[in-house]
Formats: C-alpha cells, structure tokens, sequence
C-alpha cells in the first residue's frame, strides 16, 4: 500500500541527489540544474502532505473542509513561479560568467575572493 | 493495485534521472535527465490528485525551462565532457556530507512509517485538484499573491535582461573584472 511516507522518502532522496549535485559539480548550468531538482522534491513533499493530511487529536482540518481546500497546490504553484524566475536571472548571470571568463566553471568565478 | 504500480514506476525513473542529472559528464545528458525527473514528478502529482500542478510542471518546467537551459547549452557550446578531476577527500567528503542529509531525511519521514502507519488518504470530489479549483483559491483568496508574483516575474526579466546584455563599448569596465 502506497502512503504518505513513500511520497516523502522519494522527496528526501531527491533532495539529497540535488544537495551531492550542488556539491560535487563544478559546472555552473548543472548546480543550476541540481537546484531544479532540490525544488521539485520540496514541491512533491507539499504536495504529498496535501493529499495525505493529518485529521484527528493533532489535525488541522475536519473532512468536510478537507475537500474544499487546496491551499497547499497554491504554494506549490508560488514555488514554481519562484523557480521560473531564478532560472530565468541564474542563466544571464551564467552567460555573463561565460563571457568574462571563457567558461563557466564555478571555480574560476573567485573575483570577490580576499 | 494500479496506484502502487504507477509510483513504483515513476519513483524509479525519478531516481535514476536524479542519478543522471548528478553523474552525467555532459550537460546536455544532465538536462536530458532533468526532463525525466520532471515528466516522473508530474505523473507522481498526478497519482495525488493534483492535476493542475501536474500539467503546470509540465508546460512550465520541460516546456519553458528546460528548453531555456539546453538553448543555453547550445548557445555557449558547452556540450562537452568535463573532467573528473576532484581529489579523493573531496568526493568522499561530499558523498559523506550527501548520505548524512539522505539518512537524516529518510529517517526524520521514515520514523513513523515503522510505527504508527500512513495517515488516512480522505475521499474527494473528482475535480479536486483540478484547474478550476486551484484557480478558484488563486483569484479569490490569493489574489494580492498572485499580483505580487507577477511583480516577481516582472523584476526577474527585467533583471535579467540588464544582467546578460552585452557591456556598451565606452562603458567603464574594472581592469581584469
């Protein structure tokens, strides 16, 4: 039987691979990438916890409510909005690294370095 | 079950993309991978009832932004196999870093899976989810939110613009900058 905790630990592996991504390559468009997919981990842990919600002694809503309510897919969305716009300024930065260093390798992008 | 097939197929794909996003030399293999990811996680919300969502990841992510990122790949002629270069501290350092999140993560969600069991999954209507009822909660409830995320995606392009444009040819530039 499928359940909320399989949703969760999927999005928690996710993540991790996203963090190792961040971490590992140097490559600027790839942590970029990396980063997408720490998002939509995040984004499949809301959306899990919305269709699994938690009723009773430490609930939040009664079953009449519940399916009314779609607050959670308005975050969701929210957050993909955020994503979209730093995709769009996180790329014109990569591509004026690339103009300036003739490559876009995180490493090389040290001018602010003391 | 057909719900029980459906996630084991796409958390799969999910996983070994996520694995190609990381480990492939080639950006251009990253960005494939990422597709896949993406088209899992959108048939994952589908499995939750969250049609809109769904589509929306669809059409925003593999529909704009990842076409927006391989155009960059093109555009910059990265599509290249970088070399794997990292001392051996340092990759095993992060891969140490890395399970330390995942082991933290699973167990914090796992936890109660070995105790207490799922919460209950409640019934509800067939267009829950759907395009009409998001859209309902963003133009009534959230509208200031949905205007101030315009504001967002205004500020983003415009900042943009002014980030990738080429430097004017008089304009001062800092020696070595």
């Amino acid at each position: 039987m499928i359940g909320l905790y399989h949703f969760l630990i999927l999005s928690g592996v996710l993540f991790s691979l996203g963090v190792l991504g961040v971490l590992l390559r140097r490559n600027a468009l790839v942590v970029l990438m990396a980063v997408e997919l720490m998002l939509n981990a995040a984004n499949l842990a809301v959306v899990a916890f919305v269709r699994y919600p938690m009723f009773g002694d430490g609930g939040i809503v009664n079953a009449q409510d519940y399916a009314a309510m779609t607050n959670g897919m308005t975050l969701v969305f929210l957050v993909m909005t955020v994503a979209a716009a730093e995709v769009g300024v996180g790329l014109a930065i990569v591509i004026n690294l690339y103009r300036q260093k003739k490559s876009v390798n995180i490493e090389e992008a040290n001018a602010l370095k003391g | 079950m057909v719900g029980a097939f459906f996630f084991w197929i796409f958390a799969f794909t999910a996983f070994f993309a996520g694995v190609g996003v990381v480990a492939s030399r080639n950006p251009m293999h990253s960005a494939i991978s990422l597709v896949a990811v993406l088209i899992s996680i959108a048939g994952l919300f589908l499995a939750l009832h969250a049609e809109f969502l769904a589509w929306i990841l669809v059409i925003v992510y593999t529909g704009a932004v990842m076409v927006l990122i391989v155009f960059v790949i093109s555009l910059l002629n990265l599509d290249k196999d970088e070399p794997i270069d990292y001392t051996a501290a340092r990759r095993w350092g992060m891969a140490a870093l890395t399970m330390f999140i995942a082991a933290f993560l699973v167990y914090l969600y796992a936890d109660p899976l070995i105790g207490a069991g799922h919460p209950a999954k409640p019934p509800v209507p067939d267009d829950w989810g759907s395009v009409q009822t998001v859209a309902i909660d963003l133009f009534t409830r959230y509208m200031i939110v949905v205007q101030l995320a315009g504001v967002l995606l205004t500020a983003a392009v415009i900042g943009a613009v002014v980030v990738a444009r080429k430097p004017e040819q008089n304009e001062e530039r800092e020696p070595g900058a």
